[in-house]
C-alpha cells in the first residue's frame, strides 16, 4: 500500500472560539485542543451549534471570534489542498444531483493526492475498493449513488472519507442512518482509526452510549452558550448530561457497560 | 480499471469523431443538387487544388463552410450546458437558463430595427449577452463566493438569471411590436436560432478550443463539486475559484454561439444529457463527448433544415427542437424504466 506521510503530533487547536448564528451566540470563548489519538464526542441539543462548528472546524465557516489552528498553523493560512490531506469532514446530509456511481464518489476523495494527473491510477481504484470492502458496501462499487437506501449511502460517503488518508477526521452523525450492527462496525473502525493510525477523531453523535463506549473524550455544549471538554469519565456523567440535554438521565451499568437511560 | 476507463473514454471518442465526419460528408453530399460520394471526392480534390471551377466543387465549398459552422456552435452550446449544469449544480440547466441569451436577443435585435450590418448585429448580440453576464455575476456576487449550503446549487445566481432573462425578453416583445414588417421576419429567424447567413467563423472556434482546453483542466475539480457540493473544498478545490471559471466560460461560450447563430434551442440541453445518459456524468468524457456529439447533431439537423422543404429552408432551431424533444424524452422513459426494474 501507499505511504502516507504521517504527522504524528497532527492537533487541532481551538482558542477562544465563539459560535454563533443569525447574530446568536451558541457557543462562547470555547478553548478545547485535540490531541492526535483523540476520540471526540460533541453532545448537544439540537441547535446548539454542534454542526456549525462542525463546519467552522472544516473550514466551510469562517472564524469570526477566536481562532483554530492545525499542527500550530491558522486553518484559512493553509493551502486548500495541504489541508484536504490532513483534515476530512463527512457532513451530515448528502444531495446527489448527478447519478456518479459509489466508487466515482470514493475515487474522488483521492482528489488531493494526484494534482496534474487526468485519470486515476490503478492503485487508488485499489484503495477505493478496499474501502468499499471494510464498509460492507463493495458489492455496490457500480451502483448510481441515488438508487441507494441512506445507510448504504452514508457508508459509501465513510469508504471515501478514509481514502483521503487524513489525520484529522470530523464526522457529523456518522452513525445516523445505520442498522445496529453498522453502527457498532463503523464505530469500531473509527475507535481503531484513533489507536492504531493515531488519527484525531471529532463527532458529533446523539447516541450517548455509543459514544461512551468508543469515544475518549466528550464536549458538551449547554443550552446556554457555555461548555465543558474532558474524558469522557469527567464529562458524560448523569449530572453533566442532564444540564446539557435538559432532561434527567440516570447512568445504569450494565456488567462492564454504562447505559444512559432517559426518565 | 483506470485504464478501462481511459480506453473507454478513447473509444468513445473517437466513435464519436467518425460519427460528425460521416454528418459532414453527408451534409455536403446532401441538398437540393445531390452529389455522390464519388462527386465528393473529386470535389474535395479540386477545392485542395486551388480555386473551385465545376458547380460540384462550389457547391460542396458553400455546404461544408455552413456545416462547419453548424458544428462549431453545436459544440460550443453543448459545451455551455455542461458548464451550465455543473455550475448550478442541476441537471435541468442550458445554456439559456441564466438569461444570457435574451441579453444577446436584445443586443441583436434593438441593431436589427436601425439596419445594422451583420458584423454589427453579431458585436451588438455579444455585446448584449456580456452586459448580462456582468450585472449577473455582481448581484448574485454571493453565490460565486461558495461558502453556501449543502446543496451548492447558487440559487441566488438562478434565480437572478431566471429574471433578468424575463426582463430581457419583455423589451424584445417591445422590440418586435414596433419594428416594420419587413424586418420582423429577420429577426423571428435570429430568435429562433439560424445558420444560414453565414462565412467562416474563425473566433467561433478559438473561443470554443479555448475554452475546452481550459476546463479540461479542471474536469476532476468538477467531478468533485458535482458530487460534494459545496463540501468539495475539504477535498481541496476551491469552489470560488471553480464557479466563477465555470460561469466566465459558460458565458463567454453562450455569447459566442448565440451571437453567431441565434438563440437555437435545445442542443445545449439535451446533447450533455444524452452523453449522461451513455456514458455517464464523469467530466473528463462529458466534455469532449458533448463537444463532438453536439457539433454532429446540429450539422445533421442544419442538413435536415435545409433539405426537407427544399428549395424553402426551416429555421434551424426548429429542426433541433422536432428531433430533441421526442428523443430526449424516449431516453428519459427507458431510463427510468430500467431504473425501476433494477
Amino acid at each position: 500500500m501507499q505511504s502516507h506521510s504521517t504527522q504524528p503530533s497532527s492537533q487541532i487547536q481551538v482558542t477562544d472560539l465563539t459560535v454563533s448564528v443569525a447574530r446568536q451566540v451558541l457557543i462562547s470563548n470555547l478553548n478545547w485542543q485535540i490531541n492526535a489519538g483523540d476520540c471526540w464526542c460533541i453532545i448537544g441539543r439540537n441547535g446548539a451549534g454542534k454542526s456549525t462548528l462542525m463546519r467552522t472546524l472544516a473550514g466551510l465557516l469562517p472564524v469570526v471570534h477566536g481562532t483554530v489552528a492545525i499542527n500550530g498553523r491558522s486553518l484559512t493560512s493553509w493551502p486548500l489542498m495541504d489541508l484536504a490531506r490532513l483534515r476530512a469532514y463527512l457532513p451530515q446530509g448528502r444531495n446527489d444531483a448527478f447519478g456518479y456511481r459509489a466508487i466515482d464518489t470514493v475515487l474522488a476523495a483521492r482528489h488531493p493526492y494526484h494534482d496534474g494527473g487526468y485519470w486515476e491510477s490503478e492503485q487508488d481504484i485499489d484503495l477505493a475498493l478496499a474501502a468499499l470492502a471494510e464498509l460492507d458496501v463493495d458489492h455496490l462499487a457500480h451502483r448510481d449513488v441515488r438508487s441507494l437506501s441512506g445507510g448504504e449511502r452514508q457508508r459509501v460517503a465513510l469508504a471515501a472519507l478514509i481514502v483521503q488518508y487524513a489525520q484529522c477526521i470530523l464526522l457529523d452523525e456518522p452513525t445516523t442512518a445505520l442498522d445496529l450492527p453498522h453502527q457498532v462496525n463503523v464505530m469500531e473502525l473509527i475507535a481503531r482509526r484513533c489507536k492504531s493510525h493515531h488519527n484525531a477523531v471529532i463527532m458529533v453523535s446523539h447516541d450517548l452510549n455509543l459514544a461512551f463506549r468508543y469515544a475518549t473524550h466528550a464536549l458538551l455544549l449547554m443550552p446556554d452558550g457555555a461548555w465543558q471538554a474532558g474524558p469522557v469519565g469527567e464529562t458524560m456523567t448523569r449530572d453533566s448530561l442532564s444540564k446539557c440535554l435538559e432532561h434527567p438521565i440516570d447512568a445504569v451499568w450494565h456488567g462492564e457497560q454504562c447505559l444512559f437511560v432517559p426518565h | 480499471m483506470s485504464a478501462d476507463a481511459k480506453n473507454r473514454s478513447k473509444v468513445v471518442l473517437i466513435t464519436l469523431l467518425l460519427a460528425a465526419l460521416i454528418c459532414l460528408a453527408l451534409s455536403a453530399c446532401i441538398g437540393s443538387v445531390m452529389i455522390a460520394p464519388a462527386g465528393l471526392l473529386d470535389a474535395l480534390r479540386e477545392l485542395l487544388h486551388g480555386a473551385p471551377d465545376s458547380l460540384n466543387a462550389t457547391l460542396v465549398a458553400l455546404r461544408l463552410t455552413r456545416a462547419s459552422t453548424a458544428f462549431v456552435t453545436g459544440s460550443t452550446l453543448a459545451l455551455a450546458g455542461v458548464l451550465m449544469q455543473a455550475l448550478l449544480r442541476n441537471p435541468l440547466a442550458d445554456p439559456y437558463v441564466l438569461g444570457i441569451s435574451s441579453g444577446a436577443a436584445v443586443g441583436a435585435l434593438t441593431a436589427m430595427l436601425w439596419m445594422g450590418a451583420a458584423l454589427i448585429i453579431d458585436l451588438s448580440a455579444f455585446g448584449g449577452a456580456v452586459i448580462v453576464a456582468g450585472l449577473l455575476f455582481f448581484l448574485a456576487y454571493n453565490d460565486f463566493k461558495g461558502t453556501g449550503s449543502t446543496e451548492g446549487g447558487a440559487t441566488t445566481l438562478l434565480l437572478t438569471g431566471v429574471v433578468i432573462g424575463a426582463g430581457c425578453m419583455a423589451v424584445v416583445a417591445l422590440i418586435l411590436s414596433v419594428a416594420s414588417d419587413s424586418r420582423l421576419r429577420s429577426m423571428v429567424f435570429w430568435m429562433i436560432g439560424d445558420l444560414s447567413a453565414t462565412g467562416p467563423r474563425y473566433v467561433n472556434w478559438l473561443v470554443l478550443a479555448g475554452v475546452l482546453i481550459y476546463v479540461s483542466s479542471l474536469s476532476r475539480a468538477m467531478n468533485v463539486a458535482a458530487m460534494f457540493s459545496d463540501n468539495a473544498s475539504t477535498l481541496g478545490v476551491s469552489i470560488a475559484r471553480l464557479r466563477k471559471s465555470l460561469f466566465f466560460c459558460a458565458a463567454l461560450l453562450t455569447a459566442s454561439a448565440v451571437s453567431s447563430a441565434g438563440s437555437i434551442g435545445f442542443v445545449g440541453l439535451i446533447i450533455p444529457h444524452a452523453c449522461r445518459f451513455a456514458w455517464g456524468p464523469d467530466h473528463r468524457l462529458l466534455l469532449p463527448a458533448s463537444c463532438l456529439a453536439g457539433g454532429a447533431f446540429l450539422m445533421l439537423a442544419d442538413t435536415l433544415a435545409r433539405t426537407v422543404i427544399a428549395p424553402q429552408q426551416l429555421p434551424v432551431g426548429v429542426v433541433t427542437a422536432l428531433i430533441g424533444v421526442p428523443v430526449f424524452l424516449l431516453q428519459l422513459h427507458s431510463h427510468r424504466a430500467h431504473y425501476a426494474k433494477s
